[in-house]
């Protein structure tokens, strides 16, 4: 046996095992479920952590398909190797949040820690896939324990399950066409192993030939669907009102983007030289991602659906950036992929904290919970505060890269498009934090305070911690992870400091003019500064301050305030931008599902979806006619062929 | 800059915290000499603002009942961080100024949005529901002009010029590789696209610093000062001298992008000042001889004629114009 083997299997048969034993918990054993989900996910995280250093992978035969073989074959390279152990430390948080959140509750913890170890296992395995089917069996197993976690959440989470699992289930067969193309296309060109992963870094296919150009787009719709790029986004708003805020935190808000991202950043970079035009295509694909879910999210008043637009709008961001076809742009993406992962998961889970204290995520009918749940406000402030690209934090440092990756591409209408979407999001966040944690608190949540177990504030202190510090010390994060998955051998953190070779365009852009020095940002003197720069005020007010500090009611007019009538709730705030000629109405277009291409598709294909409902007749006899029609029609089509 | 005491006097002395501070203050009194002479007033002596400043400072510290105290009290210090280091990278790029800088024109736009943010943030967690409406126009205007800005600034990072006899454009974002970039093919407010883009930055200029008839955010006479109604004494202080900042800072940076071909020389620094100077009077006069628009005209003023005019000078630009 191959001695990589055991290291390669470790990361997808630990949380597989541990899922398959929480399974087996009965009913509502919180603490045997609970214990079971952090150890699977550390499981993963070890065994993730044991990969770094590992470069290599086995291949064993498997099947033979026609002209295709698949063999299980796996591998640990400079992207997947960290990758996984990211999938671990997002299982852990997802882990102790579920340990905290069930405490106390009813339901089936055993399951759902399940289904979330199961997807994990799902994730490690497509990742650490260096074979198209391996890779697709993987993808598949996260969408099965998606839908299972989506349709076990609520009694009326039914039509949201059917519908994730209707637009993940174009999106995976997007992924398994693509892979029969590609297969095809290595075959058609002599490839020993036209599924190898490995083989075809080696030998990436020309995307300007239509073969792989559609194959490209396939995987593309494939990558779309799974990470929540628009048109194929709309299932993650959908789900979010009648799934719990562990599932959202955990897969669509980031496992599942780490998925899609990862097949985009192959696809595009390893796999495929894309044209041109596809790299247009992409870039335009993600910034219409980014404009269209932030204005969606703007005018949002439930926190869910709100957080699964930006999940949807963030997306954009690592499109554009890997689509500039630059290493400081592809980077960036990447990176993002990461940071987006860490703040959307912090703030799905700060949302869930709040809900299960609150028992609503309707804007207007919260306010003032700061100072009841200041572990949970303080992690969500630095969540939104990252997602809004708020220096030094993680969000801005990816979101500077892509803009970077932007200017080497020659593309400062899509950067202005980007650089606004920062600006949305924020205004988003203003809202959000205006409405949940500020303002006067209504008189029903005087009771509310963090009550859920200690797993809870830990898991959203372990994201934002880590939302400071991978912001503060981004050059060896990109050095060590980031630069690697982007295809550098090193030299990634030089993207900090305005290397050239990173900044190199593809083809097709304007030459930068010679010897100009790119844009430079220097996260950690950045952060000194900034700390420092609050000391000369700080200094000026303690010195020239008498030092007396008086509290007293706020001023309204000089009548006494009252906490329920002077209100101003948050979802009042972007009223304005509804009036602006256009934008009202898209917006509306957007909320009554009129350009939600699953709507659009589903009225579309009602009539042969009737058809069908129609065929069902429930008499033996017709199923017999239709199933002699059909061998008919193979015997006559292997005949005439 | 490779020591840490260069850092530190790059962000606290010069051209940082205590340089824009002074410098912004200076101007704001230029604004309020200016508004008074256009008013047929004295005006007021040119240490007013400074004695402004210093009396607030004296003042108790008040904290509205109903706030997040901590937030409450440190954004006026966030935002004055943000402006302090926003002003040391804008003026290090206006004066040409040797070493290399901590940040590039995304880093310095970033940064301009934390002093707003801060007043909004403040605003909101002041409990008050007027600081609340406040703080809601003032989001929205910052909605409104940065997008135009953005654009408008891009122009000098991308307009076309003939360098050496080749067609090139600067393509970075590094304020000192734009401002080299000009120093080789001439300054970008001597094409059409970089005197539109320098007119859309005026504007978008004019609602960053709050200046009427983009002063809907404060509005004294309709909500209050909005998002600054609790505030009083030392925290309203620092949001002053944070204003006084961003006056020193916004000219700085349009210049830095779109009027520096002579950064880093002696006549260049000579005329640094009279651009700078150009501006602030450009800045105060539109503020005298507007009256104040409603929060949905000022948007739809920005996203509709302004991010038209600044798309159009961004298109003129990369077409060489």
């Amino acid at each position: 046996m191959d001695p990589l083997l055991p290291t390669l299997l470790l990361p997808v048969l630990l949380p597989a095992a541990a899922g398959a034993l929480a399974l087996l918990v009965p009913g509502r054993r919180h603490a045997a479920s609970s214990a079971l989900g952090v150890a699977g996910a550390l499981g993963l995280l070890g065994a993730g952590l044991r990969l770094l250093d590992v470069r290599g992978g086995v291949s064993l035969p498997w099947l033979a398909l026609g002209p295709l073989e698949a063999r299980f074959a796996l591998r640990s390279d400079g992207f997947s190797s960290w990758a996984v152990a990211f999938c671990g430390v997002l299982a852990l948080a997802a882990a102790l949040y579920g340990a905290g959140w069930w405490k106390g509750r009813g339901g089936a913890p055993g399951r759902h820690t399940a289904l979330l170890l199961l997807a994990a296992a799902g994730a490690a395995a497509a990742l650490l896939a260096d074979d198209l089917l391996v890779l697709v069996l993987g993808w598949e197993a996260v969408t099965a324990c998606l839908f299972f976690l989506a349709v076990s959440g609520r009694e009326d989470g039914g039509p949201a399950a059917a519908k994730a699992c209707a637009v993940l289930g174009v999106g995976d067969l997007a992924l398994l066409l693509g892979a029969v193309l590609v297969g095809l296309e290595g075959a058609a060109a002599g490839a020993a192993e036209p599924w190898s992963l490995s083989g075809l870094a080696a030998g990436p296919l020309d995307a300007s030939r239509p073969g792989p150009a559609a194959a490209f787009l396939l995987l593309l719709l494939a990558a779309m669907a799974k990470a929540g790029a628009m048109p194929a986004h709309s299932w993650i708003p959908t789900m979010s009102t009648t799934t719990h805020a562990s599932v959202m935190a955990f897969l669509p808000g980031s496992l599942d983007k780490v998925l899609g991202i990862y097949l985009l950043a192959r696809t595009s970079l390893d796999w495929f030289l894309p044209s041109p035009g596809l790299r247009a295509l992409v870039a335009g694909i993600g910034a219409v991602t980014i404009i269209g879910g932030v204005f969606m999210a703007m005018v949002q008043h439930d926190l869910r659906r709100l957080l699964s637009f930006h999940a949807v709008s963030q997306v954009g961001y690592m499109l554009l950036g890997i689509a500039t076809g630059t290493a400081v742009g592809a980077m960036g993406g990447i990176f993002h992929m990461v940071n987006h992962a860490l703040y959307k998961a912090c703030l799905f889970l700060g949302a869930g904290a709040v809900e299960r204290e609150t028992g609503t995520l309707e804007l207007d009918r919260l306010g003032g919970l700061g100072r009841a749940m200041p572990v949970t406000f303080g992690c969500m402030f630095v969540a939104a505060l990252s997602i809004s690209g708020i220096p030094p934090l993680n969000g801005f440092v990816s979101k500077w890269l892509v803009y970077q990756g932007c200017a080497a591409a020659g593309w400062p209408e899509l950067l202005v498009l980007a650089l606004f979407g920062s600006v949305l999001t924020l205004a988003s966040f203003v809202k959000v934090l205006h409405s949940v944690f500020w303002g006067a608190r209504p008189s029903r949540l005087d009771g509310a305070a963090e009550r859920a177990g200690a797993g809870v504030p830990a898991s959203m202190v372990l994201l934002a911690a880590a939302c400071v510090v991978l912001g503060v010390f981004a050059g060896p994060a990109l050095e060590a992870f980031v630069g690697p998955a982007a295809g550098l051998g090193s030299g990634g953190a030089g993207a900090l400091d305005g290397s050239a070779a990173l900044r190199a365009p593809v083809d097709g852009a304007p030459a930068p003019a010679a010897d100009l020095p790119g844009g430079v940002l220097a996260p950690i003197p950045l952060t000194i500064l900034l700390l420092l720069g609050a000391l000369p005020a700080l200094g000026l007010a303690r010195t020239a301050s008498t030092g007396a500090r008086r509290v007293r009611p706020p001023f309204v007019g000089g009548r006494n305030f009252d906490r329920e009538i002077h209100r101003f709730p948050g979802t009042g705030f972007y009223g304005t931008v509804r009036e602006v000629p256009g934008i009202g109405r898209l917006l509306s277009a957007g909320e009554s599902g009129r350009l939600d291409a699953h709507e659009i598709l589903r009225r579309a294909g009602a009539p042969a979806v009737d058809l069908l409902h129609r065929a069902h007749t429930g008499l033996l006899q017709d199923y017999a006619s239709w199933a002699l029609l059909g061998c008919a029609a193979v015997l006559g089509f292997l005949l005439l062929r | 800059m490779d020591g840490f005491g260069e850092w530190i006097w790059f962000l606290l002395v010069f051209p940082g915290a205590a340089f824009a501070a002074g410098l912004g203050l200076v101007l704001s009194w230029a604004d309020r000499k200016v508004s008074a002479m256009v008013q047929w007033r004295r005006g007021p002596p040119p240490s007013q603002p400074f004695l402004d400043v210093a009396k607030l400072l004296g003042k108790e510290v008040v904290v509205p009942a109903t706030s997040w105290p901590a937030g409450f009290l440190a954004f006026p210090f966030a935002a004055f961080a943000a402006a302090s280091l926003a002003a040391a990278l804008s003026w290090h790029a206006a004066l040409g100024l040797p070493g290399r800088a901590p940040g590039d024109l995304v880093v310095v736009l970033y940064l301009l949005a934390v002093p707003p943010l801060a007043a909004i943030l403040g605003g909101a967690a002041s409990g008050n529901p007027l600081g609340a409406v406040g703080a809601s126009r003032h989001m929205v205007l910052v909605l409104g002009y940065e997008l135009p800005l953005a654009a408008a600034l891009l122009v000098g990072a991308f307009q076309v010029r003939t360098v050496g006899g080749g067609e090139a454009a600067a393509g970075t974002l590094s304020l000192e590789g734009i401002a080299r970039f000009q120093a080789l093919a001439g300054d970008a407010v001597g094409r059409p696209s970089g005197i539109l883009a320098l007119l859309v930055a005026l504007l978008c200029c004019q609602a960053k610093l709050g200046l009427v008839p983009f002063d809907q955010a404060e509005a004294d006479t309709e909500i209050a000062e909005g998002a600054f109604i609790e505030y009083s004494g030392p925290p309203l202080a620092i949001f002053r001298l944070t204003q006084a900042v961003l006056l020193a800072a916004m000219p700085a940076l349009l210049v830095a992008v779109l009027w520096n071909g002579s950064a880093g020389t002696p006549g260049g620094r000579a005329a640094l000042a009279g651009k700078v100077l150009l501006v602030v009077v450009l800045l105060v006069l539109v503020k005298n001889t507007n009256p104040r628009v409603r929060i949905d005209q000022a948007l739809r003023f920005f996203w509709g004629p302004v991010t038209a005019a600044a798309a159009l000078a961004l298109l003129l630009a990369r077409m060489g114009w």
